[in-house]
């Protein structure tokens, strides 16, 4: 009788370990991250990712969101749009994400996006992209790829290019703007939003020239740009094929202003170009200034830059809007759980009513119930390559 | 339009020498190495790495990172020219680009994504212009070096012992071992000799370019398709192919702008192809023994 009870005690002390274990097990809110980690495109990827780890982090080392530690749970897609979704469903059903962050590249945020919205769980894109994700009409307007459960933290491509033309024509004095753009989706979403704000603006390109991304030497493209008597060109493509670019310029001893888009931003136009890009205009909605006045920003890119200086951040190249897009986004997110609790669909809600909030660059994010891009409302920013800095014009 | 002939002109001699590499391992072994892309990318990253991280002047960069390119083909060659070539050419063939994407994926892993600038053996000084290119040291020095390697790569294939070796070998590998050449040895010559031209064309390519993991990609390709255009069983006709090759894409480009130019010069590949299957000059074996 004696053995069964202290038996009975065993058990029952069993049950409870395994129960607190199970309960301190479960004392963690898992985030989901579905990104291009390998292949010509890793840059991309692994700047988002370090851009969350950095903010996790910090969330976690003042105790985690209401007592909890936050895990990302980082998949490498490796551009592959069914590998990414597949990837997301896996975070999602199995290892039950509380929130999802889809992939810097539109087509794996496309093929993610259906994912998170029939799952329920909120998608929160991180990097500027293209309209398709989330257009910027608002929730509503393409049902199928914009809904409740998707928001944008970065600018739209059609955003960007209306900044990108108005610059141009007002601020770069340009009467005869040439466009140039890669041969990649990117470069023609560019082109196509391009000519639309080119359109709405009442400007015409002189010339359009679309190139091979890995062109060696865009001789013939720049001569024919010459011949157009152009006095600024803008070009839609990514840092490498940017640099190249501006490279075969100087060769050609042209002096007209290079007006880049917010994606050759990226290390590689810096480090590619001759002196470093020196000259080159580039415009984001993000304060993308390497010489950031607001001390706490400060603080944050010299903390990056010491963080990751392995991979290629050192003081004068810490330029990383896509890592702090990213970077806002997970502390964003940590609000709405801190005030709502992690349950996907609180968590949706707390989205549309935390109120505007001011990210580590400067820029306030603003979601509503109606408008789920959280950049609409930034205008486009001309900034200048200084001595391998992006410095702000004013 | 004399800028875009001059630059199509330096971009043909560097499509020469990628086309004179493929040609080199092809007519000796009959394999197509797909890897010369890649072996161009190693050639230029092991460059860069040993002159801007490890501070080494750049001609000793230059030397460890041909030596590096020439040992990484020679483990192509022995995994190529095993039994399996004797198998079927296509499984060698299959082996080359398994190690191209293998050395892309290892080349990420090293060095990462971003890509940097590459400095000119000769400088960049402005010479005169052309129009209105600036024409520099380090396109006079491309014209030179790719016209002295052209020459001297066509001197060895067709005047020296080596080269009628070489051609011996291609005929026919076991019959060169009854008379005694050392068919391994040939066959190490030839690969030896491709990976040296993939150096010299990435440190053309590069100080425009710039050096990243994915500088090879389509100067191998376009390289490969200089060296069909010329015919692959041809040294010299290699040389021509990568010539007109990078005219008429830049001649294309200026006439019919970006969009269409690619499409063009492949158009254009394809209607010779269709007339001359082996390509301008190229010869079939059955031509050979005719």
């Amino acid at each position: 009788m004696e053995e069964t009870f202290k038996g009975k005690i065993i058990v029952f002390a069993v049950a409870c370990c395994v129960l607190l274990l199970a309960g301190i097990a479960k004392a963690e809110i898992k985030v989901g991250l579905g990104n291009v980690m390998s292949g010509p495109f890793a840059a991309w990827g692994l700047d988002a990712k370090a851009g969350m780890d950095m903010a996790i982090e910090e969330i976690n080392a003042q105790g985690g969101i209401n007592g909890e530690k936050v895990v990302l749970l980082a998949r490498d897609d490796a551009l592959d749009t069914t590998k990414a979704a597949l990837q997301a469903e896996e975070l999602i059903y199995k290892e039950k994400v509380v929130a999802y962050f889809p992939s810097t590249i539109t087509g794996s945020a496309k093929a993610t996006g259906p994912v998170c919205i029939k799952a329920g769980v909120p998608a929160l894109l991180g990097a500027q992209q293209s309209d398709v994700t989330c257009p910027l009409t608002g929730v509503g307007d393409k049902p199928e790829l914009c809904s409740p459960w998707v928001f944008r933290f970065g600018a739209t491509v059609s955003q960007q290019a209306d900044g990108l033309v108005k610059i141009a024509r007002d601020r770069l004095k340009g009467k005869r703007i040439a466009l140039m753009h890669d041969n990649i989706g990117y470069g023609l979403e560019w082109k196509e939003d391009l000519t639309k704000a080119a359109a709405n603006n009442k400007v015409q390109f002189v010339a359009s020239e679309m190139f091979p991304l890995m062109e060696l030497d865009h001789t013939p493209s720049l001569t024919r740009v010459i011949n157009a008597n152009a006095d600024v060109i803008v070009v839609g493509t990514l840092g490498a094929p940017a640099a190249r670019i501006y490279n075969t310029m100087r060769k050609l001893g042209m002096k007209q202003p290079l007006l880049l888009c917010e994606a050759a931003i990226e290390l590689a136009f810096r480090t590619t170009a001759v002196d470093m890009g020196e000259g080159a205009y580039i415009t984001s909605p993000q304060n993308s200034s390497s010489v950031p006045k607001d001390p706490k920003f400060a603080e944050f890119t010299r903390s990056w830059s010491a963080k990751y200086k392995n991979i290629g951040y050192t003081d004068v190249l810490t330029t990383i809007p896509t890592a702090f897009q990213y970077y806002d986004a997970m502390h964003y997110l940590a609000l709405v759980i801190k005030q709502h609790g992690k349950d996907p669909k609180k968590i949706r809600d707390g989205m549309e009513t935390l109120g505007p909030y001011k990210g580590i660059s400067g820029v306030t994010y603003i979601f509503s119930k109606n408008n789920h891009n959280a950049s609409s409302h930034l205008p486009s920013q001309l900034f200048r390559f200084q001595k391998g800095k992006v410095m702000p014009v004013e | 339009m004399i800028e875009s002939l001059f630059a199509g002109l330096l971009t043909g001699g560097i499509y020469a020498l990628v086309a004179l590499a493929y040609s080199i391992i092809y007519t000796t072994t009959r394999v197509v190495n797909f890897a010369i892309g890649e072996l161009i990318m190693i050639a230029a990253m092991v460059t860069f790495t040993g002159s801007a991280l490890w501070g080494l002047p750049l001609i000793s960069a230059l030397v460890i990172g041909c030596a590096i390119t020439v040992l990484i083909n020679l483990v192509i060659k022995a995994a190529a020219l095993s039994r399996l070539q004797k198998l079927d050419p296509i499984t060698a063939l299959l082996v080359t680009l398994s190690f191209g994407l293998l050395l892309v994926t290892g080349g990420q892993l090293v060095w990462g994504t971003a890509g940097a600038s590459f400095p000119s053996i000769f400088g960049k000084i402005p010479l005169f212009n052309l129009g209105s290119l600036i024409v520099t040291t380090q396109d006079i020095v491309t014209i030179i070096i790719v016209g002295v390697i052209l020459f001297v790569v066509d001197l060895i294939q067709h005047r020296a012992i080596l080269g009628k070796s070489m051609q011996a070998a291609a005929e026919d590998q076991e019959a060169c071992g009854v008379v005694g050449i050392n068919i391994g040895w040939i066959n190490a010559v030839a690969f030896n000799m491709a990976a040296i031209l993939c150096t010299i064309a990435a440190v053309l390519i590069a100080p425009i370019a710039g050096a990243n993991v994915r500088i090879g990609t389509m100067v191998g390709l376009k390289g490969f398709a200089a060296g069909i255009l010329g015919g692959l069983t041809n040294g010299r006709s290699a040389i021509v192919g990568g010539l007109i090759f990078g005219v008429a894409e830049s001649l294309s480009g200026y006439f019919f702008g970006g969009e269409s130019k690619e499409s063009i010069i492949f158009v254009v590949l394809m209607i010779i192809l269709a007339i001359r299957p082996t390509g301008l000059w190229g010869e079939t074996r059955w031509q050979r023994e005719a």
